[in-house]
């Protein structure tokens, strides 16, 4: 009895349903930006979905499915937008930005350390490893920085 | 979304690592050949053989065990160590997660320079070199 509940427990730890990806708002930011999926060495392609009767979406009636549910499913939804995954956008931004003064700046992620900070911070830095500021998007969830570093990029001209 | 491959998810199981996971890869025979299908975890059968599926870890989940940052002995000075921080290098698509540390001039990268198309795959590699290497507690 003690075994199976350890067991159970194990099996809980381990599984986890929520998938990390751009938020609802965020996702749509980036699909009112034009930009097109890369669709290169990708296994699970994921959207946000609404089911047919709303008209005026809000993060709340979102949810997420991935283009196999959305092709086997019986229910009326339809899909408002992309939700990226942290790999599609690393695959989106630049490598490098090269700023007026002519230096070149890389693409990092950086995990705090610190639990009171938020835990990733995705930016481009120099060879030194000195933050640009302006590019560094700090969240719990690395996605959703590096989403909102891509919509930077994009208004400034970086893409 | 992108996870480990099939080779690099069995490899990273044997560890016996506790990673929180959404896919899995499970493994049929066709004529004699191994194939692997990625499936969502909750939705796989749970009279499945469990030997013939095994965790499919995408970049997400793996940066969430690979150590920030790992200490190294400095050589020549006693109880002195450098900290190398987690990289991630992209160069035209290509990925390469390393440790790196940074002192002037000098430079140094752990793990080897084999770039990956796939970023989980870059990152997964890693976490088998941390493992092996004792920075991944097990």
């Amino acid at each position: 009895m003690a075994l199976n509940l350890i067991e159970n427990l194990q099996i809980k730890i381990k599984t986890s349903n929520k998938m990390e990806t751009t938020s609802f708002q965020l996702s749509r930011r980036i699909k009112d930006k034009k930009i097109k999926r890369k669709k290169i060495n990708i296994n699970i392609y994921v959207f946000w979905c609404l089911d047919s009767y709303h008209e005026d979406p809000v993060d709340e009636w979102a949810y997420l499915m991935t283009a196999d549910q959305i092709e086997g499913s019986i229910y009326d939804e339809h899909v408002e937008c992309p939700a990226y995954t942290l790999d599609e956008l690393l695959n989106l931004l630049p490598d490098e930005i090269i700023l007026l003064d002519k230096s070149s700046h890389f693409l990092a992620i950086r995990r705090s350390l610190n639990m009171k900070w938020p835990k990733y911070c995705v930016c481009y830095e120099d060879s030194n490893h000195n933050i640009f500021y302006p590019s560094c998007f700090s969240n719990k969830n690395a996605a959703e920085a590096a989403g909102q570093l891509l919509i930077w990029c994009i208004e400034n001209k970086y893409l | 979304m992108q996870t480990t491959s099939p080779g690099l998810s069995q490899k990273i199981k044997k560890f016996n690592l506790i990673i929180e996971h959404i896919h899995c890869w499970r493994m049929i025979l066709f004529n004699g050949k191994p194939i692997y299908i990625l499936e969502k975890q909750s939705e796989m059968s749970e009279s499945f053989p469990s030997d013939h599926y095994f965790p499919a870890y995408s970049l997400g989940e793996i940066l969430e065990v690979l150590p920030e940052a790992i200490k190294i002995p400095c050589p020549n000075i006693s109880n002195a160590y450098h900290e190398y921080r987690l990289q991630l290098c992209k160069n035209n698509s290509n990925y390469l997660f390393a440790y790196h540390w940074e002192d002037g001039s000098l430079r140094d990268f752990y793990n080897s320079a084999v770039y990956y198309k796939n970023p989980a795959e870059a990152a997964g590699q890693l976490l088998v070199w941390c493992v092996e290497n004792g920075y991944v507690e097990l």
